[in-house]
């Protein structure tokens, strides 16, 4: 009969995936802007638990960093998102971009990141330009490890919003979102923290897959290729490095799906991995702008 | 000295969660006094829809060209290995031997894709695009072989060989560790030279050959894992203390005792941990 003992070793870890949110609170975003932006925030904590318990063998830890004169962490240290809970953010003062990308540099530095986790998420809301220098804090970010690694959505709030600098700091056009209404900034920050919160099951990639220099940038040669997905993820959209919500029984392919709010999110897919699908970033009204 | 291997696969919890397959592979080939052992990790991304297949074929190439030193070389009845040997996987252990490795497998794999009707990719031109093939099976791959008085280690891609005894814990190999989820691969393209902008698949492979004297007589062992062992741990400092931690177990009950309990370990070990598939394979020496 065979013997059986407890496993050695001690305690095991899941991956830590970082998702931080980074938010333009300078004057200009006064008012029903910094209100939709807390409401849509706050309401789609219960998502984010959501498909953070699909996948148990990563952690999704949550933060904050708002940036006006000055940058600051709302949240000094990562929170598991069952712990998160989202506080109101005030407007007002000038629009110092550099100093929110210095901060992020600072902590996605390794240590106090750590060299096994997966990709962080990073989804930057901003109505106006920048009036700091933000260029050589971007690039210092950029430069990182992780910073290079690092899946960059931005939701670019108004007319006034400076997409250029968005599409800097993402490297990727498609991965600036148009928020031209309330209702579009809900449906955005809404499909953000959903389609990257979700994380990711650890499969592998070769290095290959992912041209140097343009990170998690849409592979238009491979419109399956994911950062991290598992045989059967292949998706229909163009796919970028990251994550999707996981939520159905049935392992399908990523594809835009309705909702009852209107809104397209990642379809549901319990293979945990995923794919970022841009053709699930929700249609928007273009009446009715800001 | 008794050399003792064992070695299992599991598939991830995140897998047996999507209903897809396990895309690591081991294998484990003894002859007399040589051991051949290897562990591969198939990348499991979309992009890579038969890395379960490139896993397998991996180390079956492995051992299979290990075996052709073995039975060159008689390393499996000789004490004593051939200075001829010694000499070449000295001087090309990193450069023809890992070469062979990589192109074996890249024949093997192209064949294999062929004989099982799979579907022909072809470039602009109507040619036959072999990287895009090879990019469907990509794997990783670690590997030694172990005669009487020597080792040569291979390892291309994510995943550790390391060695302990009672003083402690080494790696055998320093391997480049990539950040997140991606690896150096089997498939990388063979374009040309890193010069001319393109790369070899083994020259991001590490080699090491070194002489063992078994004559001190202190046991020690050998680990292969896949990158789904150290992941599921928070810190290096936690990976070497579990494998030290196993090692205590092997001195203590055996290596029945752990082939016994090795899968159900494993397996446990990827559910409380970072969900992808584990493989280890220990080669004990006692």
């Amino acid at each position: 009969m065979a013997e059986e003992l407890k496993r050695p070793g001690g305690e095991l870890a899941t991956r830590p995936l970082h998702f931080i949110w980074v938010v333009d609170c300078s004057g200009s975003m006064m008012g029903e802007k910094i209100g939709t932006v807390n409401h849509a925030i706050q309401s789609t904590i219960p998502e984010m638990v959501s498909a953070a318990k699909n996948n148990p063998n990563a952690q999704l830890l949550v933060r904050t960093l708002k940036f006006s004169t000055g940058a600051t962490w709302v949240t000094t240290s990562p929170v598991p998102v069952d712990d998160f809970a989202w506080d109101d953010l005030q407007a007002g003062g000038v629009t110092d971009l550099g100093k929110a990308f210095e901060l992020l540099a600072a902590q996605l530095t390794i240590p106090p990141m750590s060299d096994r986790a997966l990709p962080p998420v990073l989804v930057l809301l901003s109505d106006g330009q920048p009036t700091d220098d933000y260029k050589k804090p971007l690039d210092d970010l950029k430069h990182l490890p992780w910073g290079k690694k690092a899946v960059k959505i931005a939701i670019s709030i108004g007319q006034d919003a400076d997409d250029g600098v968005l599409k800097e700091f993402t490297g990727n056009s498609e991965l600036v979102l148009q928020a031209n209404n309330p209702q579009a900034l809900v449906k955005m920050i809404k499909w953000a923290s959903t389609a990257a919160s979700a994380v990711s099951a650890p499969a592998s990639r070769s290095i290959e897959e992912r041209p140097q220099g343009a990170a998690f940038a849409p592979d238009a040669s491979d419109p399956s290729a994911s950062l991290s997905g598992t045989a059967g993820d292949a998706s229909a959209g163009t796919g970028i490095g990251g994550f999707a919500a996981g939520t159905a029984a049935t392992g399908s392919a990523a594809a835009p799906s309705s909702t009852a709010s209107g809104a397209n999110y990642p379809a549901a897919t319990s293979q945990g991995p995923l794919v970022i699908d841009l053709d699930s970033i929700p249609e928007i009204n273009e009446n009715d702008v800001w | 000295m008794i050399t003792e291997t064992f070695g299992e696969s599991v598939i991830g919890a995140s897998h047996v969660r999507a209903g897809t397959i396990c895309q690591d592979s081991h294998k484990i080939v003894q002859r007399g006094n040589a051991t051949v052992f290897a562990v591969a990790d198939g990348h499991g991304s979309a992009a890579a829809e038969f890395s379960n297949d490139g896993s397998g074929l991996a180390v079956d190439v492995f051992c299979t060209l290990m075996e052709g030193f073995i039975e060159r070389y008689q390393l499996d009845t000789h004490m004593t290995t051939s200075p001829a040997l010694v000499t070449y996987l000295n001087r090309e252990g990193q450069t023809k031997v890992a070469r062979t490795i990589t192109e074996e497998w890249r024949a093997l794999v192209l064949k294999t894709h062929m004989d099982l009707h799979r579907e022909i990719i072809t470039n602009d031109n109507g040619d036959v695009d072999d990287a895009a093939i090879l990019k469907k099976y990509g794997t990783t791959l670690l590997g030694m072989l172990v005669a009487n008085d020597f080792f040569f280690a291979f390892q291309l891609g994510d995943g550790d060989i390391m060695r302990v005894d009672e003083n402690g814990i080494e790696p055998i190999i320093q391997a480049d560790k990539l950040l997140g989820v991606e690896t150096h691969s089997m498939s990388k393209i063979d374009g040309g030279t890193r010069s001319a902008g393109k790369a070899y698949a083994w020259e991001s492979s590490f080699t090491k050959f070194m002489r063992i004297n078994r004559q001190e007589g202190l046991p020690y062992a050998y680990f292969l894992t896949t990158d789904g062992f150290a992941n599921s741990y928070a810190s290096e400092e936690d990976f070497h203390k579990a494998l030290l931690a196993y090692y205590a177990v092997l001195n203590q009950h055996g290596i029945r005792v752990l082939s016994e309990n090795l899968a159900k370990w494993l397996s446990e070990t990827s559910a409380d941990g970072c969900g992808d598939d584990v493989t280890m394979v220990v080669c004990y020496n006692s």
